[in-house]
């Protein structure tokens, strides 16, 4: 059993297998051995999130971490698919905050199935929403005057061309 | 620069780097950083101010071409990230994702044909349009293609410098539905020839540069069109599979709520829950996001709401298999317990609606909506061994026949007087009518108990009832009518049996009503009980106070049919068994009449206390009337004076002679 110490300095022990998909995690423990029973701070993940990552952790035990050199150039050809299982959907609906704390916390602890769930929630938000609406539901403030409104509607060429 | 810090701390540094746009994007040691220039994107003010740039990439990664460029809307942040040359790998990427957009055409930048491919505007005049003229590279609604294209023709005649003496018009684009030629390029086009006046060699170079560029752009159109027409394919595909999945989804829902019945149904009746459903903005909606609990929330009423009709719908019909199975139990029950020996007994309206064991059971028994399934507390055996054999339900009839004598007994006193007593039911002065309507058949003790029209009540064609005797009452005086409504519907017994959350009208499924109808089917016959005192009167042997209605019926007095009589000229007389097949064909303006009646006018009449004759109903106002008065009544009321057969003569209702 690995301890995990959070920003709030709550304290979380969990099965070595779970928190090894975190690669960051996973490099640490290589480094400091086995037999270690410090606790390995994680002073970016505040206590709430690291719950919520260690019960994703939980769900997707024993499934295979992406190769640490997988091939890129195929990836950059096709389609980046934004469909989500219906677990990862269920896990991640949760308030736009958590849900960019999430984001963070995976970044940070270098989960790349997690982050990828985060990312792909957060462009399906984005998804078929207009301006105005993307705007709301981001609390974007629109800094365009009426004026360059209308005009970058018909500007759609590259700044420094313009 | 840190990648990894927030954005508006990244903004902050001068120097980026481009990041790569695979998922390998943030693992340790192969990161390969993206140039995102030295431009400051300000997106402070946005909810994503706190996470990283690459973050944001990455997030930027999966939306499409037509996302990016609404993003490049929404912010002067978000507007100078993604308009910046250096983003030209996120429009890339983006038209992966967009089912592999073509590349744009050399000379147009990523966000400009992104426009062109995406959003559905005329180049011109903005208003939408759908239709792109990729040879043209345009968007063009109808009204701007009159000006902006011109006719071959036309074009020849007004362009022919350009076309005829230089060869270009092969070479000019054009709209591929009608071949008008686009005026903008003629008129480029021209203008950069009479440039060139006068240098032949530079004008080959134009000519054949401009060849070029036209095979270019033809060859880009075909592949642009060929990708739009796979891409509206995909899309609808997709567009289908998400709403396939969604409303699967919402059945999985219901199910899981308990609804597998209702969904099934529905299902094999209309191919879908609900009908709206297919067209509910959930549902329809274009994204291909799955439905999550918030959805559910919006939808749930809607679904729930047809479901709950449909259970309904079963529970209605499983309430009336049930109702039925009773029925045709309880039919048995009286066939085996009650025919033989002549006894009253109550009937299925009379247990549903009075407290007893019937009623009991079923309130307290619950509906499965499952038509397979068997009602084993209303099946047959039983019913016979656990109701109708008890002693609970022998006291139950006796209960019910007090109750029903003493109601009858009511109307008595009302009609009579006061002081009547229990014995009084059973003369033969004291007689009731039947008021369903079409009946008003005279009643004895105990007879009315098993006349059937007390307990039968056709729904539908009785729901104006009421009204029908105000009519008749109105225009013919209340002892005259047909319909004798004498209590209020206030007194109405209604059969209702709740069942959970549910109400049940079991009389209604069963069109029959409690005995009397809660007073509304009884009532005492004022006309008829006077001329059967007038009869008794007239009988030397017999006292109307005491003469009771059994010794009559054991008297057995021959019948005479006094229309057959008057036109005959002698007594046509026969006995009750004969009555039934007495048909005659009535010649009212023949016959001849010597006196003319009406029923309420009988003292004029002479009884024979043996004789009798059939009342005689009018066939257009249903007014009962003595045979020798219905000739002058359809005469004067309806201009009618010939009638057939005895489907006139009402059998029922005796008229002494």
């Amino acid at each position: 059993m690995i301890v995990v110490k959070t920003s709030d300095n709550e304290t979380f022990t969990v099965d070595r297998e779970v928190v090894e998909r975190s690669v960051l995690i996973k490099n640490m423990l290589d480094d400091i051995g086995e037999n270690s029973e410090q606790a390995i701070p994680l002073p970016n993940v505040n206590s709430s999130v690291l719950k919520k990552v260690l019960e994703y952790c939980e769900h997707h035990r024993g499934e295979p971490l992406p190769a640490a050199d997988a091939d890129t150039s195929q990836e950059d050809t096709r389609k980046r698919s934004t469909d989500i299982s219906e677990w990862d959907q269920k896990f991640i609906t949760v308030d736009q905050e958590m849900l960019f704390e999430i984001i963070l916390a995976a970044n940070y602890l270098d989960i790349k199935s997690l982050l990828d769930v985060g990312c792909k929630t957060v462009a399906n938000m984005i998804k078929g929403k207009t301006p105005e609406e993307i705007r709301k539901l981001f609390n974007i403030v629109n800094d365009f005057t009426p004026e360059e409104e209308a005009q970058i509607k018909k500007e759609n060429e590259w700044a420094e061309d313009r | 620069m840190n990648y990894s810090k927030p954005i508006h701390d990244v903004l902050a540094g001068t120097k980026r780097r481009k990041l790569p746009l695979s998922g390998d994007t943030l693992t340790e040691g192969k990161r390969k950083r993206a140039r995102v220039t030295g431009r400051k994107f300000d997106l402070r003010t946005s909810k994503l101010q706190e996470i990283p740039l690459e973050l944001v990439i990455e997030i930027l990664s999966y939306v499409e071409s037509y996302e990016l460029l609404k993003l490049a809307r929404i912010s002067k942040g978000f507007r100078s990230l993604l308009m910046d040359r250096s983003s030209a790998f996120l429009w890339r990427r983006a038209r992966t994702n967009a089912y592999s957009a073509p590349n744009p055409p050399s000379g147009w930048s990523e966000p400009a044909h992104a426009h062109l491919l995406f959003v559905k505007c005329c180049s011109f005049c903005n208003t939408r349009c759908e239709k792109v003229i990729w040879e043209c590279q345009i968007r063009c609604c109808r009204k701007c293609s009159k000006t902006r294209f011109i006719l071959s023709c036309q074009a020849m005649s007004k362009y022919r410098f350009l076309l005829e003496k230089h060869r270009m018009v092969s070479v000019v684009p054009r709209q591929s539905s009608t071949g008008h030629l686009f005026v903008e390029v003629l008129d480029r086009y021209t203008a950069e020839l009479l440039d060139l006046r006068g240098n032949s060699e530079a004008i080959e170079q134009w000519i054949s540069c401009k060849i070029e560029d036209y095979n270019n752009t033809k060859t880009h159109a075909t592949v642009c069109a060929g990708w739009d027409t796979r891409r509206k394919h995909c899309e609808y595909i997709e567009r289908e599979t998400a709403r396939r999945s969604r409303i699967e989804w919402i059945e999985g829902k219901a199910l899981s709520e308990g609804w597998s019945l209702e969904i099934e149904v529905l299902r094999q009746k209309k191919g879908y829950i609900v009908g709206k459903l297919v067209s509910n903005t959930c549902i329809r909606k274009k994204d291909k996001n799955s439905l999550n609990e918030e959805d559910w929330q919006k939808i749930q009423p809607l679904i729930l709401g047809s479901l709950q009709k449909q259970r309904m719908v079963f529970l209605e019909e499983a309430m009336t298999r049930r109702l039925l199975l009773l029925q045709k139990t309880f039919n048995k029950f009286r066939q085996i317990h009650f025919a033989y020996h002549n006894a009253i007994c109550p009937s299925i309206g009379d247990l549903i609606t009075m407290d007893g064991p019937i009623k009991k059971l079923l309130q307290t028994t619950p509906l499965n909506p499952d038509a397979a399934s068997v009602d084993t507390q209303f099946c047959s055996a039983t019913l016979f061994v656990e109701i109708f054999v008890t002693a609970e339900f022998a006291e139950f009839i006796q209960k019910w026949r007090i109750a029903k004598e003493m109601e009858l007994f009511r109307i008595l006193c009302n009609a009579v007087h006061s002081t009547s007593t229990g014995s009084d039911l059973c003369l033969a002065t004291t007689i009731f009518r039947c008021n369903a309507r079409g009946c008003g058949v005279a009643l004895y003790y105990p007879e009315i108990f098993q006349h059937s029209c007390t307990t039968n009540y056709n729904f539908i064609a009785e729901s104006n009832i009421q009204t029908f005797g105000q009519v008749a009452d109105s225009h013919l005086g209340s002892t005259s009518s047909l319909l004798l409504v004498t209590n209020s519907s206030s007194s109405e017994v209604i059969g209702c049996i709740t069942i959970g959350t549910q109400t049940y009208d079991c009389l209604k499924i069963l069109d029959t009503k409690a005995w009397n109808h809660g007073g509304q089917r009884i009532c005492f016959d004022n006309s008829a009980s006077e001329i059967a005192r007038r009869v008794l009167d007239n009988d030397p042997y017999l006292d109307p106070l005491t003469t009771m209605i059994q010794f009559i019926k054991a008297w057995n007095p021959t019948f005479c049919c006094k229309t057959c009589s008057c036109s005959l000229f002698f007594l046509f007389q026969f006995r009750h068994e004969e009555v039934e097949m007495h048909d005659i064909v009535i010649q009212w303006k023949n016959l001849f009449l010597g006196r003319v009646l009406r029923s309420d006018d009988l003292n004029t009449v002479n009884f024979r206390s043996n004789s009798w004759v059939y009342g005689s109903r009018c066939k257009f106002c249903h007014e009962l009337w003595h045979p020798d008065a219905l000739s002058v009544h359809l005469l004067s009321a309806h201009s009618e004076c010939k009638v057939d057969g005895n489907w006139f003569m009402d059998l029922n209702s005796r008229f002494p002679v």
